[in-house]
C-alpha cells in the first residue's frame, strides 16, 4: 500500500521537478515545496502503515483521531525545519512556503484515496470535501507551523517551545478534523477550514481591505 | 480605528466583565452540579462556551490595532485551550477514550502553556535579565519554583505511570520558572516587568490549578477535586487576556 503511495509520489513529482529546470524565483520554490509536500504524504504513509501494523487492536476512527494527526505534522514540519534552517533568514511568505508543503500533501493524498475509493467519487460531496476542506486543513495546518518558525527564528529564545507549541496546536486542529469527518456532522465539519481560511484571508489582506474602505469613505465625500 | 471601537474593546477586557463572566461561570457550574443530569457534558460545554467568549474578546483586541508579539503568542494559547475543548467534547461524543495514557488533549495543554512560556520568555525575558551576576538570585528563585513543582508530579508520575503527568509537568515546570522570575525580578527597564506582575501572578496560579488536576489525575474517589481544578482552570484564563492587554496598554504610559 505504502508503495503504491511512493510511485504516485514519484509520478507526480516528475513533471513538477522538469517544470522547476524552467522556472525561476517564487514560482521555482513553490513546485520544489509542493514536492516536498509529496515527499512527506509518502513518508507519513509509510510511518502510519508500520504504526497500524503494530496498533492493530485500535480502530481506523481511533488512529485517525490519536496517532495520524501526530505523524502526518511532524512529517510535513520536517522541510520547513530544513528550509528555515538552511535559509536563516525570511527571504519569502513562509505561511505561504508551508501552506505549498500542506496543498502537496493533500493533492497526493487526494490522488489516492481517489484510486481506493472509487465508489465515492460518484459523490460530489466526497469531491467537495477532499478537495476544499481536506485539502485546506491540511494547508492551514502546516503554513501556523510555518510561519511560527519564522517569527521564531527572529526571536531566538522563541524557537523550540513556539514551534512545538505550534505544532501541537495543528495537530489538534488536524485531530478535531478527523474525529468530526467520521461522524453525521461531516457536512458541517467541512466548514471548519474554509471558516479559519476566510479568517486567515482577512487577517492577511487587512491592510488591502482598510485602504478599500478608505477609498469607499473618500469617495462618498 | 474609531474612538468607539476602541472604546468596547476597553470595556471588554475592563475588570467588571471579568468579574461577570467568573461569576457566570460559577454559577453554571453550582447550577449544572446540582440540577444537571449529565453533569460531566454539560460541565464540558459551560467551559466550551467560556473559552469561545475568552476566544472572542481575544480576537476583537487584535481588530483595533495590531499587538506586540506577547500578546499574539498568549492568543495562541487562548486558542490552544479553546482547541482543547472542542476536542475533549468531540473525544466524549464521538469516541470514548480507549487509551487513558496518550491523547491529543496532552498536547493542547501542553501548546497551551508552552505559548505561554513563549510569550514571557522568548519575548520579555532579555528585557528583564541580561544573564547577569546581580539577577542570580531571583534567578534561583525562579528555579527554587520550578522545583517544588517538578517534586509533586513526579511524585505522582512515579506512583501512576502516566505519560500524560510527565509531559504535562514538563511544560508547567518552565512556565512556572520564568513567570516567578518575572514576578519577582526587579524593574529596571521601563516598567516592563512592573506592569505584567498581575499577568505573572494570575500564571502562576493556573499553574497550581493544573498541579492540582495533575495530583488527583486518575484518582476516581477525588474526581470532584478534577472538576474544581478545570472549572478554576477555566476562571482563571478569562482573567489572562486582559491583564496582559493591561499590562501592555501601561508600556506607553510610564
Amino acid at each position: 500500500m505504502e508503495l503504491s503511495v511512493i510511485k504516485m509520489g514519484i509520478c507526480l513529482s516528475a513533471p513538477l521537478l522538469l517544470m522547476m529546470i524552467l522556472t525561476k524565483g517564487e514560482a521555482r520554490w513553490l513546485n520544489f515545496f509542493l514536492i516536498l509536500g509529496f515527499a512527506a504524504c509518502s513518508l507519513s504513509d509509510v510511518i502510519n502503515g508500520y504504526i497500524m501494523e503494530h496498533m492493530s487492536h485500535y480502530s481506523i476512527k481511533v488512529f485517525g483521531a490519536y496517532y495520524s494527526p501526530v505523524v502526518e505534522e511532524v512529517v510535513k514540519m520536517i522541510p520547513i525545519l530544513i528550509y528555515s534552517i538552511v535559509t536563516r533568514k525570511k527571504k519569502r511568505d513562509s505561511f505561504i512556503v508551508g501552506m505549498s508543503v500542506g496543498v502537496g500533501f493533500a493533492i497526493l493524498e487526494n490522488v489516492y484515496y481517489m484510486i481506493t475509493n472509487a465508489v465515492k467519487i460518484s459523490s460530489i460531496e466526497w469531491i467537495f470535501a477532499r478537495g476544499f476542506a481536506t485539502a485546506l486543513m491540511h494547508a492551514i495546518c502546516t503554513g501556523v507551523v510555518a510561519y511560527m518558525l519564522s517569527v521564531a527564528y527572529t526571536h531566538k529564545k522563541m524557537y523550540v517551545t513556539g514551534t512545538i507549541a505550534a505544532l501541537a496546536m495543528a495537530m489538534t486542529y488536524h485531530s478535531i478534523y478527523n474525529i468530526m469527518i467520521q461522524t453525521s456532522f461531516q457536512n458541517l465539519i467541512l466548514l471548519m477550514p474554509i471558516i479559519t481560511y476566510g479568517i486567515i484571508l482577512c487577517v492577511r489582506k487587512k491592510e488591502l481591505l482598510l485602504i478599500f474602505f478608505e477609498k469607499i469613505q473618500k469617495k462618498r465625500r | 480605528m474609531d474612538k468607539k471601537q476602541s472604546k468596547i474593546i476597553e470595556l471588554l477586557i475592563s475588570t467588571k466583565v471579568c468579574v461577570v463572566l467568573s461569576l457566570f461561570m460559577c454559577i453554571s457550574v453550582i447550577f449544572i452540579y446540582f440540577f444537571s443530569k449529565q453533569a460531566r457534558f454539560d460541565l464540558m460545554i459551560a467551559r466550551t462556551v467560556m473559552v469561545l467568549v475568552i476566544l472572542c474578546i481575544a480576537s476583537l483586541t487584535f481588530s483595533n490595532r495590531k499587538q506586540p508579539l506577547f500578546i499574539q503568542c498568549i492568543f495562541g494559547g487562548v486558542l490552544c485551550l479553546f482547541l482543547y475543548q472542542i476536542w475533549m467534547l468531540c473525544n466524549y461524543i464521538w469516541i470514548s477514550a480507549e487509551d487513558q495514557s496518550y491523547a491529543i488533549e496532552i498536547l493542547s495543554t501542553v501548546g497551551f502553556y508552552l505559548f505561554l512560556f513563549t510569550s514571557s520568555y522568548g519575548a520579555l525575558d532579555s528585557l528583564a535579565d541580561d544573564g547577569s551576576k546581580t539577577y542570580r538570585k531571583y534567578r534561583l528563585g525562579g528555579l527554587l519554583a520550578a522545583g517544588s513543582v517538578t517534586a509533586v508530579w513526579l511524585i505522582r508520575f512515579v506512583v501512576q505511570r502516566n505519560i500524560a503527568i510527565l509531559v504535562i509537568g514538563c511544560s508547567i515546570t518552565l512556565l512556572t520558572y520564568i513567570a516567578c522570575k518575572q514576578l519577582i525580578i526587579p524593574d529596571i527597564e521601563d516598567g516592563f516587568i512592573r506592569t505584567l506582575r498581575p499577568y505573572n501572578f494570575l500564571v502562576l496560579m493556573l499553574v497550581l490549578s493544573k498541579l492540582v488536576e495533575l495530583s488527583f489525575y486518575g484518582v476516581s474517589s477525588m474526581g470532584y477535586m478534577l472538576v474544581i481544578s478545570r472549572v478554576l482552570n477555566i476562571i482563571l484564563a478569562i482573567w489572562l487576556f486582559p491583564l496582559a492587554c493591561k499590562g501592555v496598554q501601561k508600556w506607553n504610559l510610564v
